[in-house]
């Protein structure tokens, strides 16, 4: 079982390792339940931490969300997901949103690509947050 | 899309999934202590950036000052826990 947070604004969260080989990327992202959003996608705080090289990224698209339309890019990731001794891995195309004074405040967002795999128990009242994975790209087995 | 084959001749290229599992939990209590401390950095660093790595807690009024600021101390951003500390935090709505 993959397990979440709520977050000190009380919305549900889920820590993530990302990785984009093609940009040598890989860091931590700390991503906001988004069961509205089609894709999951990397907003600044944590595509600039980890380094995202912009100039090597294609034409943005634009797609509609919180704040209005924004640019985003798309890059193929592969996303790590801690379900007990072992980690879940997918791979997706993520969309990495253009740095705007609009977006710079927002968390990034984990989209019904990851979502419609799992199970997830969504409980602030008990602040419990699961995820039991119903299908997975694929897994990593870690260490004791 | 990555392939399995590509991802695990990457994950072998930084040393094993060894290397994955220790920054993940690095990175999941610095997270946690950024949740446990919030009140306490909100009145110190009142909307501004933070990041949290081993313990030790970074700020800075920008994105791109806080990476700067990490780097400074030769913290690896992409491991940091990070946060902005709205005084005000914003309501989010989806539009049409």
């Amino acid at each position: 079982m993959i397990t979440g947070h709520f977050g000190t604004d009380g919305k549900p969260y889920v820590k993530s390792q990302q990785v984009i080989p093609s940009l040598s990327v890989r860091g931590d992202v700390e991503f906001l339940l988004d069961t509205g959003s089609d894709r999951t996608s990397l907003h600044p705080l944590d595509s600039l931490a980890l380094r995202v090289p912009y100039a090597q990224l294609g034409n943005p698209m634009y797609f509609a969300g919180i704040g209005g339309s924004q640019a985003y890019f798309t890059a193929d990731a592969a996303l790590l997901f801690r379900d007990e001794i072992q980690d879940r891995l997918y791979f997706l195309r993520v969309a990495i949103a253009r740095p705007s004074q609009h977006n710079l405040q927002l968390p990034s967002l984990l989209g019904q690509d990851i979502l419609r795999h799992w199970r997830t128990i969504h409980d602030p009242t008990e602040r419990a947050l699961e995820f039991t994975v119903r299908r997975s790209d694929g897994t990593v087995m870690l260490q004791p | 899309m990555i392939t399995e084959a590509q991802f695990k001749q990457y994950i072998d290229s930084i040393s094993g999934p060894d290397v994955i599992k220790r920054d993940f939990e690095q990175s999941e209590a610095d997270s946690r202590l950024l949740r446990e401390k919030h009140e306490e950095l909100l009145a110190l660093y009142p909307d501004m950036y933070v990041a949290c790595y081993k313990g030790q807690v970074v700020a800075a009024g920008s994105i791109e000052g806080l990476v700067q600021a990490l780097d400074e101390k030769g913290i690896p951003s992409q491991f940091a826990a990070r946060a902005f500390l709205a005084t005000k935090p914003e309501v989010w709505v989806l539009q049409a």
